[in-house]
């Protein structure tokens, strides 16, 4: 789509932009058949595309795997993930000294409960037809 | 005609079917943007099971022709399984169901909060068990084919390798084996960098905005042209529909299961048990040369989330004499599902399946 062939010619159409739509002008009265140069931003860009993609793959590819990256950002991580779960700990304490089921409780059970059901179903399934 | 009229046509031409080509863009752009999301998973088909958030599809119109076995497909749980069902005319399971399959897809469904608690063990001794169960007891067989993609592909394998008895034949498409491998991932995992306890105690299950994100930076620039690719794809309908589902399915990530993430991340990625035959599914070692059904392995050379050596790698440790290896064009997803897949990789997928049962 859009592919614009440039040059004059007796045969064959001037330009072609799409294989559904006849050429807006009779074929050109000078030169030979239009060879097919192809300047449309579809035929360009991926070229120029494909050279700045490498380009990039290899800058990011260097820089995401380097330790001076990946060590800081580990243990940010880990503080983080950290902090997280003692602040959830600390919560999930707070409820339980007040006698209230905590959040794990409430998913621990359901979890249990989806696995009773489904060996429920197993069982139905298995039972021999009457 | 003189020179110079010409002249002008030569340049006036292409300079007015640039411009009408920009129209014609903008345009389709405009309809893009009040549309919906793109209808994608439209193969009709039957839920046979269900379990926790599993269903278990079969699709209808699927026969036996050139394989009594029935397939059934095992897609990858950080994804949705649609991507193997993408489009009409773009679908890996409505090309097999008409090459005469009798097509089978888990559907792993959406996790919540309270399914973190779900293991990787659960995965292959529940879930795919009872699917393989309910596959075999429907279709009346005692073996299914498995064609497990991505983390679905190493679900497949550690299953097949448990219970070979159940299995007729083992395809993998870009199902790593050796996690050790030259992928960012291998790098981003090591126990170093990555506290997977921490994330896994403080979140629960693997958000799927983190896993997206992280995806996203394997390949920084694709998503800096996501914006010219969609340009370029605006003057094909045809085109446009296709990025448009795969789009939608690679922003579809779902939640992992806390539990199952941790064991995939420290027992395969970290320790990289599974290469390794120490991984332990249930108290049973999974030892690859317990597999000995005929095995295919579809890789992609610039597939930059399971390199070819990884996938590759199973083919050394298992038992089968009969080891196929094909080798597709493009990344993780293009190459198994992309137009070119569908014209030489699917035809090949489906006569190497037919061959064996």
């Amino acid at each position: 789509m859009g592919q614009l062939h440039l040059g004059g010619g007796t045969a064959g159409p001037a330009y072609d932009i799409s294989p559904s739509r006849p050429p807006r002008t009779p074929p050109s009265a000078l030169g030979a058949a239009p060879p097919p140069i192809r300047v449309g931003a579809e035929s360009l860009t991926p070229l120029l595309v494909e050279v700045w993609a490498k380009h990039q793959a290899t800058f990011w590819d260097a820089t995401l795997r380097s330790p001076l990256l990946l060590g800081p950002l580990g243990q940010a991580l880990q503080w983080s993930f950290g902090a997280q779960r003692l602040a959830q700990l600390a919560s999930e304490a707070a409820l339980a000294a007040c006698g209230l089921p905590t959040r794990e409780d409430a998913l621990r059970l359901q979890h249990r409960l989806n696995q009773l059901e489904a060996a429920l179903q197993r069982l139905t399934r298995e039972r021999p037809a009457p | 005609m003189t020179p110079a009229v010409e002249l002008w046509r030569l340049w006036s031409d292409p300079a007015f079917e640039a411009g009408a080509d920009v129209v014609r863009r903008t345009a389709a752009a405009c309809r893009l943007a009040g549309s919906g999301p793109p209808a994608v998973g439209q193969t009709p088909a039957d839920v046979v099971l269900t379990e926790n958030k599993l269903r278990l599809l079969r699709y209808r119109g699927t026969g036996c022709e050139r394989s009594p076995i029935p397939l059934l497909l095992v897609p990858s749980i950080i994804n949705r399984w649609y991507v193997l069902d993408l489009m009409p005319g773009r679908s890996l399971v409505e090309f097999l169901r008409d090459e005469g399959f009798d097509v089978w897809m888990i559907d792993w469904g959406t996790p919540g909060p309270e399914d973190r608690f779900v293991t990787f063990d659960d995965h292959v001794e529940r879930y795919l068990r009872d699917c393989v169960d309910e596959v075999r007891r429907v279709a009346r067989v005692p073996r299914v084919s498995l064609l497990g993609y991505c983390i679905g592909g190493v679900l497949t394998t550690v299953f097949t390798a448990l219970h070979g008895e159940a299995v007729a034949s083992l395809a993998n498409m870009a199902a790593p084996i050796d996690f050790h491998d030259r992928g960012l991932l291998s790098a981003w995992t090591r126990p170093e960098y990555f506290p997977v306890d921490a994330l896994v105690d403080a979140c629960g299950n693997m958000p799927a905005s983190v896993l997206q994100t992280s995806f996203q930076w394997l390949v920084p620039a694709a998503k800096a042209l996501h914006g010219l690719t969609l340009w370029e794809k605006l003057g094909d309908p045809e085109k446009l529909a296709y990025y448009r589902a795969l789009s939608h399915w690679a922003d579809d990530n779902v939640d992992v299961p806390g539990e199952t993430y941790r064991k995939l991340v420290r027992d395969c990625y970290q320790e990289n048990r599974l290469l390794r035959d120490a991984l332990e599914i249930d108290g049973r070692r999974v030892e690859l040369s317990a597999i000995r059904c005929p095995l295919l392995l579809l890789t992609a050379p610039d597939d930059h989330i399971c390199p070819p050596e990884s996938a590759e790698a199973l083919a050394e440790r298992v038992s089968s004499t009969d080891v196929t290896t094909l080798r597709g064009k493009g990344r993780h997803i293009g190459a198994f599902v992309g137009a070119i897949a569908q014209r030489t990789l699917w035809p090949r997928l489906a006569a190497w399946l037919a061959e064996r049962y």
